[in-house]
């Protein structure tokens, strides 16, 4: 029932945020602390439910997964929420609608996760797809927000419709519309249309989490939102698709080789192509949506290996790029909001400005990169770790280069922001509310950086019930 | 069911398929887009399924159509620049690798149907899809209300 | 007779000229309409699949009636984002986004 009562909380408070937005023309404020209260209590809900296990009318299944899901989007839509609570009004000039998107894009990624068939999996995939649409195309006044949106929305339609397509091949194959009954066709040996029907979702799949060849809308996309609109583009659709592809995998399509090797050379092409476009950026957006692509790489490597260890790696690295990479967005914000450019040449001597803010934005650059002691550096521990248990040791090395790699350029920014001169002088005055945001999200990077333990062992229990050792 | 029937309904739809994506006046495109759709609900009304068919008439093929023509003109395009050539020749090859690819495997030999009223359409849909039914229903709503929240103007 | 086979080809044929639509179209309001016959040509494959081969559940014309609700929702958003676009530039050609760098 916690699980049930968690997808009304969240449908119903969006609801009710829509509609009281319009009301409330000078109180964005107000609807940012009801939208973070919400998800608070989705959190907490989701930790008292953790082991529940149940089947909602037929198609939504209660399990440590979705708990999972619920934990993770939640806690992206609070800090995204938090984000805006210092500035809504200004930035948004009153619709307050925006934390609608943020409850019902989170709904759509824990409805996705927790899907038993291919529809509710399909509806809830574009859900959260359309709630980050419209949260890309929000800024609306600017010219880049409304063309990288709409960038973003072509290529995103195009994609659920290959993965739509793929989900046609797979039921015309299996003659069912049920994971379980998807998977018993597979283990028997799968039927050809149905395999192709899988290798199309992957596609499909792969464009919503930014792999390469089917990263083009990234950047432009992140480049033309705000910041903090950029950091839940960032990770709320990453999560929801990161989780739901293992989910998929393992309750629909068994193990068929075909379709995780393929995935395995999509992540290899990510973190190598990701990193290398990183190298040449000096717009720091479109520098984290490159480096998003690169981190997506990493992901899907943990997703490609599979079995309980290369699952919860993949997840602890959700966890690690959610807090890292939403602070980089945050620190972006902070230092627009007063005034700097998000680019190299404006981050330079940001140190003598705002030593707080760098020193925080330091952090979350540091464990993007993979610095030892934060969130970052464990996870890429554990997906090297997890390839190194399979023997994948070629892929092994090449991801260890491309993260040395990943270093040039984060420490490129540092070195910019912390060791060259400012060309303006005088002292910045950074949103307090937006400093303690980071604060909090450094507190985090350094937390799972040194206690991993809780973190993994929560997460290899949810793949584990999935998998059903 | 007529083979015939099929047939034709298939040409049908493939030429207004055709049209859409080649005319270079975008209110011809339009309107294919319509009838392509509209020959769609037939190929419903040969599998049996005469719900299926009304809605899709009913949304497919006039409220959509409808609705593109309305941002036609709002944003007074007529003429589509033909891409260049380098543009068709690669988009030719996909849809040529994809067809080819996937030809060898669409024989699938079920030949008996079974057809579906609207009785059993309805039951189905409040009993096997629920929860996607309300999920549906929120799905429309954040389009609405992004639509609103993204199309009005900022007021002074 | 007409099998299933027959439905499956012309659905992937339709899903042919949509992918070749979406890809050599110049106009953003001409793309969106290619992605709908993308979800189109998948909507045929399910309602076929489920008529010839899930006599029972009939799931895939259900999952047909999904993507019309998905196709209306997808194409108001899209529309609604093109009129930014629009009051922007002044034009709906897809050069406007494309130009975009950083």
């Amino acid at each position: 029932m916690i699980t049930l009562t968690i997808v009304l909380l969240l449908a119903l408070g969006g609801l009710g945020v829509a509609l009281a937005a319009p009301l409330l023309k000078r109180g964005s404020g107000v609807l940012a602390g009801v939208t973070m209260a919400i998800f608070a209590l989705a959190m907490i809900l989701a930790v008292a439910g953790f082991n529940e296990r149940a089947l909602i009318f037929g198609s939504l299944e209660a399990s440590p997964l979705t708990a999972l899901a619920v934990l993770l989007l939640s806690a992206a839509g609070f800090f995204v929420a938090w984000g805006n609570l210092a500035r809504g009004e200004e930035l948004w000039g009153g619709p307050g609608e925006f934390f609608a998107f943020l409850l019902w894009g989170a709904l759509g990624g824990v409805l996705l996760v927790g899907s038993t068939n291919l529809l509710l999996f399909f509806l809830g995939l574009e859900l959260s797809a359309y709630a980050t649409y419209v949260l890309a195309a929000y800024d609306r006044d600017r010219k880049e927000s409304a063309e990288g949106a709409m960038k973003y929305l072509v290529l995103g339609a195009l994609s659920s419709a290959i993965l739509l397509y793929g989900f046609a091949l797979v039921y015309a194959g299996t003659g069912s519309m049920e994971f379980a009954a998807i998977r018993a066709a597979f283990l028997k040996g799968a039927p050809a249309l149905a395999l192709l029907g899988a290798l199309l979702a992957l596609v499909g799949l792969g464009f919503k989490l930014a792999l390469v060849p089917f990263h083009a809308w990234v950047p432009d996309a992140y480049q033309g939102a705000r910041p903090v609109a950029a950091a839940y583009l960032a990770s709320a659709p990453k999560i929801a698709v990161g989780l739901g592809l293992a989910a998929l995998f393992v309750r629909a399509f068994g193990p068929p080789d075909a379709v995780t090797q393929s995935l395995l050379v999509l992540a290899l092409f990510s973190f190598v192509f990701g990193n290398l476009w990183a190298l040449a950026q000096t717009n720091l957006k479109r520098l984290l949506a490159y480096s998003t692509i690169a981190h997506m790489g990493y992901l899907a490597l943990g997703l490609a290996i599979g079995g309980t260890f290369g699952y919860a790696a993949a997840g602890f690295y959700l966890l690690a790029y959610l807090i890292a990479g939403g602070a980089a967005f945050f620190a972006l914000e902070a230092a627009e909001a007063a005034g700097v450019p998000s680019t190299i040449e404006g981050w330079k001597g940001l140190f003598k400005r705002a030593p707080g803010l760098s020193v925080l934005a330091a952090i979350a650059f540091l464990s993007l990169a993979g610095v030892p002691g934060l969130a970052g550096f464990l996870a890429k521990l554990y997906v090297f770790a997890a390839s190194a248990k399979v023997g994948l040791f070629a892929v092994l090395v090449v991801a260890v280069l491309t993260t040395v790699l990943g270093y040039y350029y984060y420490f490129r920014v540092l070195q910019a922001a912390f060791l060259e001169a400012p060309k303006e002088e005088g002292r910045l005055s950074v949103n307090p509310s937006l400093l303690a945001l980071l604060f909090v999200l450094a507190g985090l990077s350094i937390l799972f950086g040194v206690w991993p333990a809780g973190a993994f062992s929560g997460l290899e229990q949810a793949f584990r019930v999935l998998i059903g050792l | 069911m007529s083979v015939l029937g099929f047939a034709i309904l298939a040409g049908l739809i493939i030429a207004g398929a055709l049209v859409v994506v080649l005319s270079e006046n975008i209110v011809h495109a339009a309107v294919a887009l319509a009838f392509t759709f509209f020959f769609v609900a037939g190929l419903y009304v040969l599998l049996g399924s005469p719900l299926l068919a009304v809605i899709q008439f009913a949304v497919n093929a006039a409220a959509i159509p409808i609705l593109t023509l309305f941002i036609i003109m709002t944003t007074q395009s007529r003429r589509i620049r033909p891409a260049s050539g380098v543009f068709y020749l690669v988009a030719g090859f996909l849809a040529l690798v994809f067809l080819v690819g996937l030809w060898g495997y669409l024989g699938a030999p079920e030949t008996a149907f079974r057809p579906l009223g609207p009785e059993g359409l309805g039951v189905r849909l409040l009993t096997v899809t629920l929860l996607p039914f309300e999920v549906a229903s929120v799905l429309l709503l954040l389009a609405m209300v992004g639509a609103v929240v993204l199309a009005r103007r900022r007021e002074e | 007779m007409i099998t299933l086979g027959h439905f499956l080809a012309l659905s992937a044929v339709l899903f042919a000229i949509g992918l070749f639509g979406v890809i050599t179209r110049r106009n953003l309001i001409a793309v969106l309409m290619s992605v709908e016959i993308l979800l189109n040509a998948a909507a045929i494959a399910f309602a076929a699949t489920a008529a010839y081969k899930d006599p029972v559940f009939f799931s895939g014309q259900l999952f047909a009636l999904f993507i019309m609700v998905v196709a209306a929702a997808e194409l108001s958003i899209g529309f609604a984002i093109l009129l930014n676009v629009f009051r922007h530039t002044g034009s709906a050609a897809t050069d406007v986004v494309e130009e975009m760098r950083g």
